[in-house]
């Protein structure tokens, strides 16, 4: 298939999805009623469709966009397929900075949680950066990942034995994953910062194909490698804290997608995969909700980040395994 | 397939009061003032650990200098902006792009030269067949080929090498070399760091032959045997 096809398909599959995701849920909406949202008076359905529904639709595209994005710059950067926004610890840096701004009751708001999840973020990520410097090969920055979402989580956990009962509770809430405390407010901004930013990696097309091939000779293409990678850090930061701060810490999408897109598509220049990244993303994280909901065969649904990982888990296997296959 | 600018001018490339190394760590190489000159093929010998590839990275303008000066035809490399450097210099480091997934067309568009020009380089390479394999689906002579492919496409007057033959089979090492050499009739400047120069020994497209000795920079005789060579590092 040509890969215009797959795009437009991907868009096609996410207006679907999207509008299933709108039409259906626990409540049966009278779509009469729909317009009195505009009213002084909006009537039940109003409010489900607009203050519920709508926004956990914005929220899983901007969530699933963002997030493969930064795992599709993460993965690129590294030169490591392996690496992601969950993978890496970016994702717990952001929810360690949450717990320390819910559970000691600075925040809780929005915004707080939003600029803690970001420099969380960006800290994990730097720190992740200039370990990666002294380290080679792909397994070890996956374990100093691994090591570092033990520390951080073991962190978080020791702040929650401390918390007061309601922090708490929220927090707990939070840490499971959902787009379902999306409001349009918070799920319009993300949108816009995901939109920006994938607008942005795309200008960066170039000297991110030029970076695959390796700093010397990507230097020696004209690529400024100092502010690729603030650029890069800034971005991924600001996404994967963004997102975290609203919808918890979602695993395994910032890894998965840029693999799936690699299995649909025989391109491999970031001008390419930018975009399908951000369509199959969204696309992802609209098919993980309809398993959070349900699909009407568990009251209630799974969790979020249940979904992700029954996911995730095997794709970074098979990728393994891929590879050891091209090496022997 | 030639470019005008290299066909007519001479370059040069000159240290000056030169010393090579890395922040924090004692320099590899001090205070060398050398100058190679004019197309063909300038190269560079030393042992391993001997600083040929620092020497060949500052050289290029890829590292700083932690004193003195490298000059390409009198301006100071370290003030020339990356957009005009990249229309000066192409470099071919000794390891191919083992991590990238770049198909080779995908790789070579990069240098956005017209397909043409793409194709007749890739033929004279026999990477015909290879065009929408990924760099690192192909052998690593292969994909050190497409390197050079890609540095040539680069257009510009030099091509400076960091023992590109480093990891390539026998084989991959003589076609290297006599690619090389077709490079120099085409009128460019190649500056190379190798081990691999009994591969060169009696080639006429020599122009300058450099060792690196322990203390300092030696000019060989580009017609001398490689036993003498041998004997200077």
């Amino acid at each position: 298939m040509k890969y215009s096809q797959i795009l437009w398909l991907a868009i096609g599959a996410i207006l679907i999805l999207s509008i299933s995701h709108l039409l259906w849920g626990s409540t049966n909406l009278e779509w009469g009623g729909i317009a009195s949202w505009f009213s002084s008076s909006p009537e039940l359905s109003a409010t489900v469709f607009f203050e519920v529904r709508l926004p956990r639709v914005l929220m899983a595209i901007a969530a699933g966009s963002g997030l493969g994005i930064s795992g599709l710059m993460m993965q690129t950067w590294f030169h490591n397929p392996l690496a992601g926004p969950s993978v890496l610890g970016v994702t717990s840096g952001a929810g360690m900075a949450v717990a320390i701004v819910v559970l000691t009751g600075m925040g809780g708001g929005w915004l707080a949680n939003a600029m803690a999840a970001s420099v969380g973020s960006w800290l994990a990520l730097v720190l992740v950066w200039v370990v990666s410097t002294r380290f080679r090969g792909l397994a070890s920055l996956l374990i100093f990942g691994l090591m570092l979402n033990y520390v951080l989580g073991a962190l978080v956990t020791v702040l929650q034995a401390e918390a007061r009962e309601k922090a708490l509770q929220q927090f707990v809430f939070w840490g499971m994953g959902t787009f379902g405390q999306a409001t349009l407010f918070t799920a319009g901004i993300v949108l816009l910062l995901v939109l920006f930013s994938t607008l942005l990696a795309f200008n960066w097309h170039r000297d991110l194909d030029k970076w695959t091939m390796g700093e010397i000779t990507a230097r020696s293409m004209g690529v400024d490698e100092s502010r690729l990678r603030q650029g890069l850090i800034l971005m991924t930061g600001l996404l994967a804290g963004s997102i975290t701060a609203v919808c918890g810490p979602v695993a395994f999408l910032g890894l998965a997608t840029p693999h799936l897109v690699k299995l649909l598509t025989v391109h491999r220049s970031h001008k390419r995969l930018i975009p399908l990244t951000a369509f199959v993303g969204a696309l992802l994280a609209l098919l993980a909700d309809w398993g959070v909901k349900g699909v009407g065969v568990f009251d209630g649904g799974w969790p979020l980040n249940a979904v992700l990982s029954l996911l995730g888990a095997p794709m970074v296997v098979w990728v393994l395994v891929q590879r050891n296959f091209a090496h022997s | 397939m030639s470019t005008q600018h290299s066909n007519h001018k001479e370059h040069a490339i000159r240290a000056s009061g030169l010393s090579v190394g890395y922040l924090g760590h004692s320099n590899v190489l001090s205070d060398l003032s050398f100058e190679w000159r004019g197309k063909g093929i300038h190269l560079i010998i030393g042992e391993n650990g001997s600083g040929k590839s620092t020497l060949i990275r500052t050289l290029a303008g890829l590292q700083n200098p932690t004193a003195g000066h490298a000059i390409w035809d009198e301006e100071d490399v370290s003030s020339i902006a990356s957009p005009r450097r990249i229309l000066k210099m192409a470099f071919v480091q000794s390891i191919p792009p083992r991590q990238s997934e770049l198909t080779v067309d995908e790789a070579l568009a990069l240098n956005e030269s017209d397909q043409a020009k793409v194709h007749d380089w890739l033929s004279a390479f026999g990477l015909l067949q290879m065009r929408h394999k990924s760099l690192c689906e192909l052998s690593d002579g292969l994909a050190q080929r497409v390197m050079l492919v890609r540095a040539i496409l680069q257009d510009t007057p030099w091509i400076l090498m960091d023992e590109p033959t480093a990891f390539l089979d026998v084989k991959s090492r003589q076609v290297m070399w006599s690619h090389l050499s077709a490079l120099v009739q085409k009128g460019r400047h190649i500056m190379v760091s190798s081990h691999d120069y009994h591969l060169l020994q009696g080639n006429l497209d020599l122009t300058s032959v450099t060792a690196i000795a322990s203390h300092g920079l030696i000019s060989l005789d580009p017609a001398g045997s490689f036993e003498e060579w041998n004997a200077s590092i």
